[in-house]
């Protein structure tokens, strides 16, 4: 795995160009300017975006100022969603920076989860961790973790610090040499033309006879629909932070490598752009 | 580690298509962040401009205006500074975090590079134990199987004499049986010539009786007898049933 360190740098380092605009029917003093923010792929729009609340508030009466929300060409955006999946599934194919308006009244109770504090945030992002080490050991490594360790793995998200996240992270990626991987990936994939909030499954990242899984076999198995016939032309992409891996890459590898920092891969499936 | 896959043409794509996705926004992100950094200074020099202002109360004469503008320049470019001096210390220590935590760990696969050195040597010394033990082993095996085949030579020697002591023994057995039939027939001869009996039949029988007796003489040699008989022999017909009914009065 440490060969792969720049990989796993990309990922944590990446960053979305995004420019907030405040909903226009919302109620200001004086003219709010457009807000200008680089959002990290990897954390959440509620964890980072207190300069952006500030920024508004300045114009605003406080007593017209409730709980924030952002929304993207009419779609609530879901904080509990990592920032580069929103980005994937909703605007990956726009022009940059990332519009996003922000809102401060009419809290759409049906489509998205309050978050009145960082307490929120940490407590889901926990619950997703402990999920996916299910998935992958059983839950042994996570449960074998101090609290300070569990601790370490969010406030390394909270201030982005690499370093301090994957000292504690990497023991979540470890496994027995004769499994040759995880028991199962956590995954989840999304797709922006469906109701269905996502699929997940169970699906062992390596086969009976010993071959590694690939990104192609998962596909196959739990959403064929993603895979276009060989004389076909691609009308799909599968994305992940905002690339599109081979179908013969290893699940296993990329579950190493490109899961988000609650062990997750996130994986969008989108229409591919006919230009 | 998961990294042997059909080829190493998936993970060069995955870092060829990040470095894309960077290039693509590097302008842009540049952008936002000196955007970024010059609305955080406006921020503090409107601060710090109010807080002067505060300070110095009504209007000012343009010369302290100007002594204004100056303290409020030097004021922000000092806190400027101190910002960067927090962030290099912040760097500082997070870079002393990561160098004391790859200190531990150098330090912690040293020893385990101590231990299997030690287990190593170990087994090595066990591992010529083992050899030295196996080669006797073999020399043991090859004494074992020198001795097994002398045994069975022994022993077919053995069995071989015994058969000829056996084969003798009959021999002499029937010797010594037809020696018996031979003594008796001579006696009921001698008994009949004894007697003068007129019974010529009978002397003619005795007759052929002892020619017959004399004419089987021993075929084997004349070595002695052994104590043991050990198998069953026909005992010699009684004298009166040789003689028939006719009983013997002297």
């Amino acid at each position: 795995m440490t060969d792969d360190k720049d990989v796993l740098r990309d990922v944590w380092f990446g960053r979305i160009p995004t420019c907030f605009t405040l909903y226009q029917d919302e109620i200001t003093e004086r003219e709010a300017d457009p807000y200008y923010l680089l959002l990290p792929r990897i954390s959440y729009l509620t964890l980072v975006t207190d300069k952006v609340k500030k920024h508004f508030q300045k114009v605003m009466r406080q007593e017209d100022v409730s709980e924030i929300w952002f929304e993207y060409e009419g779609s609530p955006l879901k904080w509990h969603y990592p920032i580069g999946l929103l980005f994937d599934l909703h605007a990956s194919n726009t022009a940059l920076p990332w519009n996003i308006t922000v809102h401060f009244k009419n809290f759409p109770e049906k489509d998205l989860l309050h978050c009145h504090s960082k307490d929120v945030i940490e407590a889901h992002f926990m619950a997703c961790i402990k999920e996916a080490d299910a998935l992958k050991h059983k839950s042994q490594v996570i449960n074998e973790m101090q609290k300070k360790d569990h601790k370490q793995l969010w406030m390394g998200l909270q201030n982005d610090k690499f370093e301090q996240f994957w000292a504690i992270n990497r023991k979540l990626m470890e496994y027995i040499p004769e499994d040759s991987g995880f028991r199962y990936i956590p995954f989840r994939i999304y797709q922006a033309t469906t109701e269905r909030p996502f699929i997940q499954k169970l699906f062992r990242p390596v086969a009976p006879g010993g071959q590694l899984h690939t990104l192609g076999d998962l596909l196959k198995e739990v959403c064929p629909t993603a895979i276009t016939p060989e004389d076909c032309e691609k009308t799909i992409q599968v994305m992940i932070h905002g690339i599109e891996p081979m179908l013969e890459t290893p699940i296993q590898w990329l579950s190493e490598h490109m899961s988000y920092p609650d062990n997750f891969l996130h994986i969008s499936i989108i229409p591919r752009p006919t230009d | 580690m998961a990294g042997v896959g059909p080829g190493p043409g998936w993970r060069s794509h995955v870092r060829a298509e990040l470095q894309r996705r960077e290039r693509e926004q590097r302008g842009l992100r540049d952008l936002v962040r000196t955007h970024e950094k010059l609305l955080e200074r406006l921020d503090l020099q409107s601060l710090l401009a109010e807080k002067l202002q505060l300070d110095t109360g009504t209007q000012e004469s343009g010369a302290a205006l100007d002594l204004a503008s100056l303290q409020l320049q030097h004021a922000l470019e000092v806190s400027e500074l101190q910002q960067g001096q927090e962030e290099l210390a912040q760097t500082i220590a997070d870079l002393t975090e990561a160098l004391t935590r790859s200190e531990a760990e150098t330090r912690e696969q040293r020893e385990r590079a101590g231990r299997c050195a030690r287990a190593l040597a170990a087994l090595s010394s066990r591992a010529e134990e083992a050899e030295a033990l196996r080669a006797a082993l073999g020399v043991a095996q090859e004494q074992v199987a020198a001795l097994e085949a002398r045994w069975v030579q022994e022993k077919a020697a053995e069995a071989a004499r015994v058969n000829q002591a056996n084969a003798q023994l009959e021999r002499y057995q029937h010797q010594v049986l037809r020696l018996r039939q031979k003594l008796e027939q001579l006696q009921l001869a001698a008994a009949g010539i004894k007697l003068g009996t007129s019974d010529s039949s009978c002397s003619t029988s005795c007759e052929e009786l002892a020619l017959g007796g004399l004419d089987s003489g021993p075929q084997g040699s004349s070595s002695p007898m052994r104590a043991q008989e050990s198998h069953t022999k026909t005992p010699a017909p009684a004298l009166s049933e040789t003689l028939g009914s006719t009983p013997v009065t002297p």
